[in-house]
């Protein structure tokens, strides 16, 4: 079989057994092991077991696991609330301040969790019911959550970038430092889009009125409360970024940290703890099954000559190299709708990776880029995890439709803040080179 | 029949067992590497075991909850089409895809049983903690005997496969009498 026949054929019907519902996981896992089976033989099917034992001892995929865990606990801990309520406290006075405060707080929230699921959930069940007792338009005050909650996953520490620099064998530590900015950039993006709203129009957001106001003393005693979570932010952060500790090491004493908070503060009980135990299995079972089963898909792509086929194909188009960085956007905002993150990466670094290399981009760079670029897939529809986490916590006055709607201006920031980071690549690359 | 839902509840008792047991798992990783943390960094006595220990344990929880998950339905999918199809179309489309579910559960379990037989079988051993073992050890310092881990990797595909069996008996149920089974 011709390299064409076998791109079409592996990925028709990854597509569409996908499309029929059957999990990543065991989609790409099935096709990837009929495919080995014919195009290598049956005895190369040994790869299957070899492949994952590889993935699943790998030191720093353990870290995976445990920033989930610490996001579990920090979620059913109430720091999440505290941290609300303080913000909120002081951006309240603004016109459309709730909906800058629940983009704050979620950006904050984002310097202590990797994931999106804890942020969406938690201010879907906080921020939102608040916002549409104020009369906000349900517009901004489901896009605010959406797209807030989203940075989670692209501010370190971030479980994304993880799977990026172990797929694509780079430097977490600088892919972190590299995303600091971007995940600011858009968090200042939200802001600015839902005050200017607002402003324009202050029925839809109107500020808390003056009698819900707290004094300033009381106020500055909010902060007191969430001193602690953020100490425990800057230790983990700090001691990846000053390389004191491995990001597996730090993910640990982050984790332990959090437990040893939320004990001390008695908001933690054994069932508790069980209970985001659970929710930490079913989230690593999701993450690294998926990527198990992308891994002998793309493997198998690989090996038969995927990559180099995509490459010529791409080098050989006559494009110019910011032509093929653009087609990768477009590529990735396509399968955005329609693969989760996980396979994505998966799926794509491989190939994308040694092509980026070849055109003399700074890989860091483009890992940021894919990462930024990633924020999107969680926003648009059909399929986008922080649509279908808000949907689930939503009141059900709002639709499904209505938070489509609500994501396509955030959606729109997104698209400005990937073409901003591909414009201006010193927004990623000045902390990476402070750092390193 | 009745042989039959007595296999199926055994099998999800048994996955939600295991679920139970890997909370444990990964609440003893988490001690573990903080431990091996506050040992390295605090008192500058590094072990020669904690982050192997801490990487093994949670080989063995990916592995078990792939059919905790699945007992929850919980793994990925692209539920453009699917979610929004009625329960027995569901049920049809799942029956469809159960082939390929088996397919790579199948290899998977196929696999992972001879790489673990290989390991158990391998010549070499040593000792550990004193005790005499066979098989393939860690090319580590502490040099664990790896087997036991790789035993869990038949293991825990085979409560994956189990698991599937359950949701294909279910599936076939609904698909043809319209009903959950009870």
């Amino acid at each position: 079989m011709s390299i064409e026949w076998i791109t079409i054929t592996m990925f028709g019907s990854l597509f569409f057994l996908l499309g029929l519902g059957l999990p990543v996981a065991f989609s790409c896992g099935s096709v990837g092991v009929i495919f080995t089976a014919l195009l290598q033989g049956s005895s190369a099917i040994n790869l299957v077991s070899t492949r994952i034992y590889g993935l699943m001892t790998n030191y720093l995929l353990a870290a995976i696991p445990l920033f989930i865990f610490m996001a579990c606990i920090l979620e059913r801990s109430g720091i999440i609330e505290d941290l609300y309520e303080l913000v909120y406290q002081w951006f309240g006075v603004f016109k459309g301040g709730v909906a800058s405060a629940t983009v704050f707080a979620c950006t904050m929230l984002a310097a202590m969790v990797g994931v999106i699921g804890a942020s969406e959930v938690t201010m879907g069940v906080i921020a939102l019911p608040q916002m549409l007792r104020r009369m906000y338009d349900k517009f901004i005050a489901c896009g605010s959550i959406l797209a807030g909650g989203t940075l989670g996953i692209l501010i370190p520490p971030s479980v994304m970038l993880i799977v990026y620099g172990l797929v694509d064998n780079s430097s977490i530590g600088r892919l972190y430092a590299g995303a600091i900015m971007p995940g600011l950039l858009l968090a200042s993006f939200y802001i600015t889009y839902v005050t200017t709203r607002c402003y324009i129009n202050p029925s839809l957001g109107p500020p808390i009125p003056p009698e819900e106001r707290l004094s300033l003393k009381k106020r500055l005693k909010l902060i007191l409360r969430v001193i602690a979570p953020c100490i425990l932010i800057f230790l983990v952060l700090g001691t990846i970024f000053t390389g004191i500790a491995a990001p597996t090491e730090a993910a640990g004493v982050g984790a332990a940290g959090a437990i040893l908070l939320t004990v001390c503060q008695r908001r933690l009980k054994w069932k508790g703890l069980v209970h985001a135990t659970e929710a930490t299995l079913k989230s690593s079972a999701m993450v690294m099954w998926t990527i198990f089963g992308a891994n002998i898909f793309v493997g198998l792509y690989v090996m038969v000559g995927g990559g180099e086929f995509v490459t010529d194909l791409l080098l050989g188009s006559g494009l110019s190299p910011w032509g093929i960085i653009i087609i990768m956007q477009f590529i990735l905002i396509f399968l955005g709708c329609f693969i989760d993150w996980v396979g994505i990466i998966m799926l794509c670094v491989p190939i994308f990776g040694p092509i980026v290399r070849k055109l003399g981009f700074d890989p860091i760079w483009f890992g940021v880029l894919f990462a930024t670029n990633l924020q999107i897939s969680f926003l648009s529809p059909p399929f986008g995890y922080a649509l279908f986490y808000l949907k689930g916590v939503a009141p059900p006055e709002v639709s499904t439709t209505d938070i489509w709607k609500s994501a396509a201006p955030f959606i729109g920031l997104q698209v400005v803040g990937v073409i901003m980071v591909m414009i201006f690549p010193q927004i990623i690359l000045f902390l990476p080179s402070l750092f390193y | 029949m009745n042989m039959l839902k007595k296999f199926m509840t055994a099998v999800e008792k048994t996955n939600i067992f295991v679920g139970k047991l890997m909370v444990g798992v990964t609440l003893l990783a988490v001690l573990v590497i903080t431990f091996e943390v506050v040992m390295r960094y605090v008192f500058d006595r590094p072990t020669n075991w904690g982050h192997e220990t801490m990487t093994l344990l949670f080989a063995i929880q990916y592995m078990f909850v792939a059919g905790y998950c699945h007992y929850h339905r919980a793994h990925v999918r692209v539920d453009v089409i699917y979610s929004t199809r009625t329960r027995r179309t569901r049920a049809f489309l799942d029956l469809f895809t159960s082939i390929f579910f088996f397919t790579f559960t199948g290899v998977l379990l196929y696999t992972c049983w001879t790489f673990y037989w290989s390991s158990q079988t391998m010549l070499g051993g040593g000792k550990i903690f004193g005790i005499q073992v066979p098989g393939e050890l860690s090319l580590t310092d502490w040099a664990p005997p790896l087997y036991p881990v790789k035993f869990m990797m038949p293991f825990g595909a085979f409560m994956l496969l189990l698991q599937g069996i359950v949701w294909f008996i279910r599936d076939l149920h609904f698909a043809i009498t319209g009903r959950e089974m009870s």
